[in-house]
C-alpha cells in the first residue's frame, strides 16, 4: 500500500523531484504536487460525501428517533434509543420482507441470472452467426429498456383472463392463471431474470470466449471429455467473471423496487414485500420515517456487504 | 467419425449413407433449435406483444391481434398535454447529472491514474466500493435530507444527486481509459511551458474523446431510466421526468389505454436504445473491468 513517488516516465520524475530525492522536506514541485492531488480528488469526494455520506450519518441518528412525516412527531422528534430497531427486529412484516428479499434473490439473482445466464452463453456459443445475432439482439433489447417500461410490458403479458400468456396457454387448454396473484413471487422472479440475463450472458459469454483454445485443446488431448473440459478448464478459468457477476446481480436484485413496485406492489398480502418496497410502504404510506429509516439501514447493511466482496473480487484489477 | 473411414468413390455413390449423415446432422441440430426457439420466444414475445399493442389503437390488456395497424396511438402520446414537457424534464435530469459527474470523474482521474501517492489504491477501492451503494437503501435518509434544505421538488439539487451517484462509476470509466493514453503525450506540452493542468484539458482531454463521450452515455441512459430518485423528491407535474409521467398514465390508465401505453413506453425507450448502440454494448460492462482474467 505504501508508494514511493514513482512517476510514469523519467522525463516527468525529473519535472516533478527536480532530481533531489535525498534532500529532506518537500520541494516546490513536489508541494505543487500535492496541492494538485488534494485539489483534483478532494473536489469530487467532497462532493460524494455531501450528498451520500452525510445523509447516510444523519440517517443512523433519524433511526434513534421517533420521527414522523405528519403528526407532532415531525416538528419535535424524540430520542428513542433502539426502539425502531427493536420493534423491526420483532414485527414479522420485516422477517416477512427479508424472506420475500431472499427468495427473489435465490430465484432471481443466482438461479434465473447467473445460472441461466451461464447455460444461455454456453448455448449461445454453439450458435451460428445468424442465430446469435438474433437471439442476442431480443435479450439485449429486454435489458437496455428502461425498468418501468418492463414492468408495463408484463403487467399485460401476463394480465388475467387473457393477456397473451393466457392466451397461449388457453391454446394447450390451461389457465387462465391469476400470475401476479397466485404466483406472485415467481412472475417476478422470471420477469426480473428476463430483464437482467443479458447482463449474465454477456459477462459470462466473453469470459468462455477468452479461455486459450490451446488450454482447450491440450485438455482433449489428454482424454478429458466436455464435462470434463467445463469442469477441470473452463470454469477455474472464469470463475472470477462468474465471482463479479454473482455479487453484482445479487446486489442490483437485493436493491431492486421499481419492477416490484409497479406490478405487485408487495402483495398479495406481503408475499413479494421486499425490503426496499417495505421501506417505502412504512416511510411514505404510513409516513413513519424513524421506522423506515432503520429499514432502509438494515438494508444498507446487506447491501454494503455485497459491494465489499464485490470490491475485494475487483480489488487484484486495482493499478 | 466414420465418415473418415468412408472411400470418397462410396461416399459419390452411397445414397443411403448420404441421407443417413444428414438425418444424423438434423437429429444432432433438432435440440439446438427447439432451445433456440424457446428461448427466443421468451425473450420476444413479450416484446412483440408492446410493439403490436402500441400500432392496435383498441388495444387493451386483453391480447388481439389488431385489425389494422395505426400511428394513432403514437400521434395521441405525443400531442396529449405535457409530453414535451416531461421528455425535456428526463433530458435536463440524464444530461444534467451526466455532464456534472462526467466533470467530477474527469478531475479525480488526473491523479488517480497520473500520481502514485500514499491511499491512490484504498481510494480506488472506496470508488468500486461506493458505486455499489444502491439509491433504494438511501432513499428515505435522502427524502431527509433534501426536506431540511428546502429541496424537495426541485430540479437542480435533484440532478446535482443523481450526479453524485453517477460519479463512482464515471471515475472508475474515465481513469482506466486516461490509463491508455500516454503519459508522453503531455508531458511534452510541459516542455513549452504549460502546466500539468494545461496539458490535460488542452491535450489529454480532447485525446480521449470517445472515452468521455460514451462514459457519459452511459450515465444519460440510467439517469433516462431513473424512477425511483424523481418519483420521491419531485412532485410537481411540470418538473416531473418523462419516467415518473409514464408512471402516472400508468397508473390513471394503464388497463384501458393500453395501446397509448404501448407507444408512449415505445418512444421512451428509443433514446436508450439508440444510444446503447453509440456506447459499444458497454452498459453494465464498465462494472466488470478485468473480471476476465483468470
Amino acid at each position: 500500500m505504501v508508494e514511493v513517488a514513482v512517476e510514469t516516465s523519467p522525463l516527468a520524475a525529473m519535472a516533478a523531484s527536480g532530481g533531489t530525492r535525498s534532500r529532506p522536506g518537500p520541494s516546490p514541485q513536489q508541494r505543487r504536487r500535492r496541492v494538485l492531488i488534494l485539489v483534483m480528488l478532494g473536489i469530487p469526494t467532497a462532493y460524494m460525501l455531501f450528498f451520500l455520506g452525510v445523509p447516510t450519518g444523519r440517517a443512523v441518528y433519524t433511526s434513534l428517533t421517533n420521527y414522523a412525516l405528519t403528526g407532532p412527531q415531525a416538528a419535535h422528534p424524540q430520542f428513542t434509543g433502539v426502539q425502531n430497531y427493536v420493534n423491526l427486529f420483532t414485527s414479522g412484516q420485516f422477517w416477512q420482507g427479508l424472506k420475500a428479499s431472499l427468495e427473489y434473490l435465490g430465484g432471481s439473482a443466482v438461479v434465473g441470472q447467473v445460472v441461466a445466464g451461464f447455460l444461455m452463453a454456453l448455448f449461445v456459443e454453439r450458435l451460428g452467426k445468424v442465430a446469435r445475432s438474433v437471439l442476442l439482439s431480443v435479450v439485449v433489447l429486454a435489458w437496455i429498456i428502461p425498468e418501468i417500461v418492463v414492468a408495463f410490458i408484463w403487467s399485460g403479458f401476463l394480465s388475467v383472463p387473457s393477456g397473451l400468456a393466457n392466451t397461449l396457454l388457453g391454446y394447450v387448454g390451461v389457465g387462465p392463471v391469476s400470475f401476479l396473484f397466485k404466483y406472485a413471487m415467481p412472475s417476478l422472479i422470471v420477469a426480473n431474470a428476463w430483464r437482467g440475463m443479458a447482463f449474465s450472458i454477456l459477462v459470462l459469454g466473453a469470459a468462455l470466449q477468452a479461455v486459450p483454445v490451446e488450454v482447450v485443446e491440450s485438455a482433449k488431448l489428454d482424454g478429458a471429455g466436455e464435462w470434463g473440459v467445463m469442469r477441470f478448464v473452463k470454469l477455474p478459468l472464469i470463475r472470477s467473471a462468474v465471482a463479479t457477476v454473482l455479487a453484482l446481480t445479487t446486489l442490483w436484485t437485493l436493491s431492486d423496487f421499481t419492477l416490484i413496485f409497479v406490478l405487485t406492489a408487495g402483495g398479495p398480502g406481503n408475499a413479494t414485500d421486499v425490503l426496499p418496497v417495505y421501506t417505502y410502504q412504512q416511510s411514505f404510506s404510513f409516513y413513519e420515517l424513524g421506522f423506515g429509516t432503520a429499514i432502509s439501514l438494515v438494508l444498507l447493511v446487506l447491501a454494503c456487504a455485497l459491494a465489499y466482496f464485490y470490491m475485494r473480487l475487483a480489488a487484484k484489477d486495482v493499478r | 467419425m466414420t465418415a473418415e473411414v468412408v472411400l470418397p468413390s462410396a461416399r459419390l455413390g452411397d445414397r443411403r449413407s448420404l441421407w443417413s449423415r444428414q438425418a444424423r446432422a438434423a437429429r444432432r441440430s433438432l435440440p439446438k433449435a427447439v432451445i433456440f426457439t424457446v428461448a427466443f420466444a421468451f425473450f420476444a414475445l413479450p416484446l412483440f406483444l408492446l410493439v403490436i399493442d402500441a400500432f392496435n389503437s383498441s388495444a387493451t390488456v386483453s391480447f388481439s391481434l389488431p385489425s389494422n395497424l395505426t400511428f394513432s396511438n403514437f400521434t395521441n402520446v405525443v400531442t396529449q398535454g405535457g409530453f414535451g414537457t416531461a421528455a425535456l424534464n428526463g433530458f435536463i435530469l440524464s444530461a444534467g447529472s451526466g455532464a456534472v459527474a462526467l466533470v467530477l470523474a474527469a478531475l479525480a482521474a488526473y491523479p488517480l491514474s497520473r500520481f502514485r501517492f500514499k491511499g491512490r489504491v484504498g481510494y480506488l477501492l472506496a470508488v468500486l466500493f461506493v458505486t455499489g451503494v444502491p439509491v433504494t437503501a438511501l432513499i428515505v435518509p435522502l427524502f431527509e435530507f433534501f426536506r431540511t434544505f428546502g429541496w424537495l421538488d426541485e430540479v437542480v439539487p435533484v440532478m446535482l444527486l443523481m450526479a453524485a451517484f453517477a460519479t463512482p462509476i464515471s471515475i472508475w470509466l474515465v481513469k482506466t481509459f486516461l490509463d491508455n493514453v500516454d503519459p508522453a503525450l503531455e508531458e511534452s506540452t510541459w516542455v513549452d511551458g504549460a502546466s500539468r493542468v494545461q496539458g490535460y484539458v488542452r491535450v489529454v482531454l480532447p485525446l480521449m474523446s470517445t472515452g468521455l463521450l460514451v462514459a457519459f452515455l452511459l450515465d444519460f441512459i440510467s439517469g433516462w431510466a431513473n424512477f425511483y430518485i424523481p418519483f420521491i423528491l419531485l412532485s410537481s407535474s411540470s418538473k416531473l421526468p418523462i419516467a415518473v409521467t409514464i408512471y402516472q398514465f400508468f397508473g390513471s390508465f394503464g388497463s384501458v389505454e393500453y395501446g397509448r401505453l404501448a407507444a408512449f413506453s415505445i418512444l421512451y425507450s428509443i433514446p436508450p436504445a439508440v444510444l446503447y448502440v453509440f456506447t459499444g454494448g458497454r452498459l453494465g460492462g464498465s462494472f466488470t473491468t478485468g473480471a476476465f482474467k483468470g
